[in-house]
């Protein structure tokens, strides 16, 4: 290679590299710390961003959010939570759920904060130590085609007890939702019954595909009759006008299965103020009620005006009163991964 | 299913399907030349499948796969999913197939080289004559075939966004959907790269007969196609018939399909943009992953640039290649030259060739071949240290971002973990591998007889025949360049993992943002963005190759 050739080819890779460092260097200086927030967002960003936008507006502090990319499912913002941990760039979590959380506070990433702050939601939907808090919360349901079978919980439950299962859909349960649905089982009949559970679903045929909104798009389309996914995902597919309705998953006593968010502080953050408001915001009535009027009809958690809500949610409120607690759930989670990832991997 | 199984499994699939590839890319490449005419037409819709990303590959066929397996038996579910994604990967291998024999160059062994060859059957010992016979071989006409099946077998094998969002009771089965499963416990570094052991050697063996020939052949004799061969046979009627019902899968699949599925929500998603004046904010996040890719394609190139010519790659207008050039008049020369002589560092005894060199070989050209041949190669141990630089590349996206994530954990780099420099370097690496193949290809094809005629005329008297040699002359150096650039670039744009992974929580890329609207069922969004996305950095890159034209066609430079 001529020398000039290799010298501008030098060139132009340390120009690369020095826009690289130099230029977020910049933008970091000119930027004013304490109006700086990092907000890692596992909740929709479809949803998200409106709310986190408001705060902005509210407060002068701006919200640089990192989601949860449908990609990135394996890594997850808890385990990036978790690889951070020395040096956390992460001022507040909000989780689309709690188990991750929980999993974070046995880790001691958290910090705990003023109770005042969290005192707005009820004592079950939040950690005795201050360190997270629930609320927002969405249920796991099924989603059924009305075109393809009568929609009814029984016809639901008699069809789940058929010889054959392949026109069910399930999410495998490797991440999300769904490994969370197969804690609270393990939580409710133990490690064994789960397995025989699972391998009964999967010995007659059951559709596992990678995620709830591949669930509900088969369901919703007609290539099954129906499938397990959660509230939002179903009103996406009832607001796009298909054929479907859904149907809370229930546990043998009755209970259905209840997936607040969840939102927490990281511990030794940079931004300890900022994320206090944030978390406060988050937990106020008027954040609540703008999530339960969403696309994705998240169902309030603490007290809110009932006049103000949709009467989807006003339905689905009923069924999260019904909803189990997911302590013991949280205690098997990882029990239920580790064979999970063996079961699917062979490791 | 373990690893094993499923990486033999990947294998087994893309073997058949690199295998089954070849013989239609041959044919397709001989139909688009043989119309000078329509042939940009032709390379344009035989190409496409490669340039669809894989994500919208996999979102418009994911239901497609469900419904094929609706109400039937696991077997037959099974069956079907594969077909199907072994029917688009079959047809992505051709796209990449016939672009690769559109690059490379002539066999560097022609037919009669081989002839001459086999009249010296007699004259020496048989394991000479036949490892002299496989290198001609290998140099001639099945040059192009080899490289071409490395690559589409490596591409096939690598493949993980189709198969991940197809996959429907674990059908198809593939080795990077089960890492990508396997890290859902959160492993430790080091398990990672022990599982990415095996796909790595699989990977390093498919590339090899690729790697032997562009490293081990004399350099280019010109930009003849490789496979000419078969242009002229059978009519012209049959002809066209082959042509189209071996492109109809790929046109069918990736843009018939796709668009008559999504026509309407592309345009309600158009619409739906710009009412909702996400539009900007669109735009922003495309221009980020421009930059980004545009900053690894820079970084990628170079250092493969610094690969090629570390590992001993000729480059350039050199005395010794343009003596190549007027021994490709002489094929017996050619073929003592490539059967002996293949690594370049060796002489042939003149008088050796002089005496059983059959077609009457002049001696002047002989001694010139012989005289100024010999380049000295990089130190096996120095090659072996520029292509190590390859692995990480190998490793795949995955397993490389989790590597550079816990890198820019340890105390002395954290300070640069939320900067642009993760992901910059992690896309660079992420693409080096293919930007090497890039590279070697653009050094292979660079013809320096048209290079060296184009400088001389540049500086005529004749403003005109100036203008016209600068126009040869950037469309044989920089304009190959910025395409193989962008081909580069294009693969950095389109790759979700390292993005997902390692990108600043200041700037999102839009195919995060791509991701995420599939994740809500968005098809107008995705749709929409997608065009936008796929547009806004080629229209950048016509932009730049037109002012770069410009810049050197116009009447004041030289």
């Amino acid at each position: 290679m001529p020398s000039t050739a290799a010298n501008k080819i030098t060139l132009a890779m340390a120009v690369v590299l020095g826009i690289a460092i130099i230029v977020p260097w910049l933008l970091s200086r000119n930027a004013l710390p304490v109006n700086t927030l990092v907000l890692y967002c596992a909740h929709d960003s479809v949803f998200a961003d409106s709310i986190i936008r408001q705060f902005e507006a509210q407060t002068g502090i701006t919200v640089q959010v990192r989601y949860d990319e449908e990609a990135n499912k394996s890594l997850g913002l808890t385990n990036l939570l978790m690889t951070e941990r020395a040096q956390p760039r992460c001022d507040v979590f909000w989780n689309n759920q709690t188990l991750g959380t929980i999993r974070l506070k046995q880790e001691g990433l958290l910090a705990s904060v003023d109770p005042a702050v969290l005192a707005r939601i009820p004592e079950q939907f939040k950690d005795p130590d201050n360190q997270w808090a629930g609320f927002a919360a969405r249920l796991r349901v099924y989603i059924v085609n009305t075109d393809r079978m009568q929609a009814t919980e029984n016809d639901v439950a008699e069809a789940l007890k058929a010889d054959s299962l392949s026109n069910v859909a399930i999410a495998v349960p490797l991440f999300g939702t769904t490994l969370s649905h197969y804690a609270v089982l393990c939580d409710r009949m133990g490690l064994d019954g789960l397995k025989a559970w699972h391998t009964s679903l999967r010995a007659r045929g059951i559709r596992e595909v990678r995620g709830n909104g591949a669930v509900r798009d088969l369901v919703a389309e007609g290539a099954c009759d129906f499938g397990f996914t959660d509230t939002d995902d179903a009103f996406a597919a009832i607001d796009a006008g298909k054929p479907v309705t859904m149907f809370p998953v229930r546990l043998e006593t009755g209970q259905t299965i209840c997936l607040p968010n969840s939102v927490a502080m990281i511990r030794n953050c940079p931004q300890p103020e900022a994320a206090v408001r944030f978390i406060e915001f988050l937990l106020s009535e008027e954040v609540e009620l703008a999530l339960a009027n969403s696309g994705s009809r998240q169902i309030p958690l603490g007290p809110v005006d009932n006049a103000r809500l949709p009467t989807d949610v006003l339905e689905l409120t009923k069924w999260a009163a019904d909803g189990v607690s997911l302590d013991g759930a949280a205690s098997h989670h990882d029990e239920v991964l580790k064979w999970l990832t063996s079961e699917y991997t062979g490791q | 299913m373990t690893l094993n199984e499923s990486i033999f499994w990947s294998l087994a699939r893309c073997l058949i399907i690199a295998s089954m590839a070849v013989w239609p890319v041959v044919m397709l490449v001989a139909r688009i030349e043989a119309s000078p005419t329509v042939r940009s037409r032709r390379l344009l819709v035989a190409v496409f499948p490669f340039f669809l990303p894989e994500l919208l590959i996999g979102f418009n066929y994911r239901l497609t796969a469900t419904q094929l397996t609706s109400g039937t038996s696991p077997l037959t579910a099974a069956i079907c999913t594969e077909a199907l994604y072994s029917l688009l990967m079959l047809s992505r291998c051709m796209a990449v197939g016939v672009a690769l024999f559109m690059l490379l160059p002539l066999r560097n062994a022609a037919d009669e080289s081989l002839h001459s060859w086999v009249l010296l059957r007699h004259r020496m010992g048989s394991a000479t004559w036949w490892a002299g016979w496989l290198r001609l071989r290998i140099f001639g006409a099945w040059q192009a075939p080899v490289v071409a099946w490395s690559v589409m077998a490596l591409v096939t094998f690598q493949e993980f966004e189709t198969a991940a969002l197809m996959q429907i009771d674990r059908y198809p089965i593939s080795w990077s959907v089960w890492l990508f499963d396997a890290h859902a416990a959160r492993l430790p570094l080091w398990d990672s790269l022990r599982m990415m052991a095996g796909p790595l050697l699989c990977e390093l063996v498919m590339l090899g007969p690729a790697l032997y020939v562009l490293l081990k052949s004399p350099v280019a004799a010109g930009n003849e196609l490789a496979c000419d061969h078969g242009s002229n046979i059978g009519s012209s009627v049959w002809k066209s018939v082959q042509f189209s019902a071996l492109l109809t899968p790929g046109i069918l699949l990736f843009v018939l399909w796709p668009l008559i599925h999504n026509a309407l929500p592309i345009v309600r998603g158009g619409m739906l943009m710009l009412e909702n004046a996400t539009l900007k904010q669109s735009l922003v996040q495309i221009l980020t992953s421009t930059g980004f890719a545009v900053g690894a394609t820079v970084m990628s190139m170079g250092i493969a640039l610094r690969i090629c010519t570390g590992i001993g790659e000729r480059h350039g207008a050199s005395p010794m290649v343009l003596d190549l050039e007027s021994s490709r008049h002489f094929p017996s020369a050619v073929a003592l030259k490539i059967a002996e002589n293949a690594d370049g560092t060796r002489s042939v005894p003149a008088t050796f060739e002089v005496n059983q060199v059959p077609f009457g070989a002049s001696r002047r050209f002989m001694v010139r071949f012989q005289g100024q041949l010999p380049v000295a190669s990089a130190s096996p141990l120095r090659k072996i240290l520029w292509m190590s630089l390859l692995l990480p590349g190998l490793l795949g996206s995955l397993v490389l971002s989790l590597g550079l994530l816990a890198m820019f954990q340890l105390p002395g780099l954290r300070g640069l973990y939320d900067t642009w420099l993760p992901m910059l370097l992690g896309q660079t690496l992420a693409v080096l591998p293919f930007a090497v193949a890039v590279v070697l290809l653009l050094m292979r094809v660079s013809d320096p007889m048209a290079l060296h005629s184009a400088k001389l005329l540049a500086v005529s008297e004749e403003s005109c025949i100036r203008r016209q040699m600068a126009a040869i002359r950037w469309r044989i150096t920089t304009g190959r360049w910025l395409l193989g650039g962008l081909i580069v670039a294009h693969r950095c744009f389109w790759d979700v993992t390292v993005a997902s992974i390692l990108r600043p929580v200041q700037v999102e890329p839009v195919i995060t943002r791509l991701y995420n609207e599939m994740h809500y069922g968005r098809t107008e969004a995705l749709m929409s963005l997608s065009i936008l996305a796929a547009l806004t950095p080629l229209a950048i890159a016509i932009a730049a190759m037109l002012l770069s034209r410009l810049a050197i066609i116009s009447p004041g430079s030289r």
